[in-house]
């Protein structure tokens, strides 16, 4: 996934590096990826939480790939996939959903109608 | 019948004279079988394992349930209203209210389970509307779930559809 950031442009996008922590509340036209740490809340196409990156807040995308954290609310519209190291706890709306083995969610969960 | 002894009577000597069984002279489908192979007895214990009995057998050994323990088949058209408890595999293709324990338990796509379903193994791949209860959670991506939900580990295949509360436990 980082090479497709790297490789179609970085217009519009963020990387957040392991190490570098945020808060406030970030748009992104395109592509956000998290190995740090982010408090607050996020608005942007694609989300990718690496296994080093926690958010904490409110996460709002079409696309949502997590293998790191997410906690309090997360509103994917059109896919969520909670890879094996992937850990979700809150409110989460999702229209298509997977989860590896190993992978966590808890929470209440809605089906976008 | 006649096809039989044809087909025997090329083979090497060792055919006829080593196995004397009562059959020996009407040709059985064993023979045919086990023409120059050793007898089935011997390769019995072997073939029970899981290429046989095939998923059902090897999910049940892993839980430690005797491999020869066939599963309990509920299948599509039965409706069930009350309680059911079963210490071995469930596979469920019908209409069940209630409650629903056992140690593993398949929900197939026509499946359909409104109440409460408690199993250390739960695949779904039917729908559920109610409580879930398990250790280990599979669902497929045809599968729906509404309700309450209650595991260890959980994955879901992209496309499944789980609505309601979830809950980890050790």
């Amino acid at each position: 996934m980082r090479e497709s950031m790297a490789e179609v442009n970085q217009q519009g996008s963020i990387f957040i590096g392991e190490g570098v922590s945020i808060t406030g509340s970030l748009e992104v036209p395109d592509i956000i990826s998290i190995s740090g740490k982010v408090e607050g809340s996020i608005t942007a196409r694609q989300v990718i939480v690496e296994a080093t990156g926690h958010v904490q807040g409110k996460v709002q995308a079409e696309l949502v790939d997590v293998k790191g954290s997410i906690s309090e609310y997360l509103a994917a519209s059109k896919s969520l996939i909670i890879r094996s190291t992937g850990d979700v706890k809150g409110t989460v709306y999702y229209s298509e959903i997977e989860i590896e083995k190993g992978g966590q969610l808890q929470g209440d969960l809605y089906i976008n109608a | 019948m006649s096809m039989f002894n044809k087909k025997s009577t090329p083979a090497p000597a060792t055919v006829a004279p080593s196995v004397p069984t009562p059959h020996s002279n009407e040709a059985s489908p064993i023979d045919v079988l086990g023409e120059g192979a050793e007898p089935l007895t011997h390769r019995s214990t072997e073939i029970l394992s899981t290429e046989v009995l095939g998923e059902d057998a090897s999910r049940s050994m892993a839980l430690g349930i005797k491999p020869t323990a066939k599963p309990s088949i509920l299948s599509n058209g039965f409706e069930f209203e009350g309680v059911i408890k079963s210490d071995g595999v469930l596979n469920i293709s019908s209409t069940l209210k209630g409650k629903v324990f056992a140690k593993s338990i398949f929900l197939d796509v026509d499946g359909l389970v409104e109440g409460e379903i408690q199993a250390e193994v739960l695949t779904i791949k039917g729908k559920i509307f109610g409580e879930i209860h398990c250790q280990d959670l599979t669902v497929g991506s045809r599968a729906v779930i509404d309700g309450s939900c209650f595991y260890r580990t959980i994955n879901i295949q992209r496309g499944g559809r789980i609505s309601g509360k979830l809950t980890r436990v050790e």
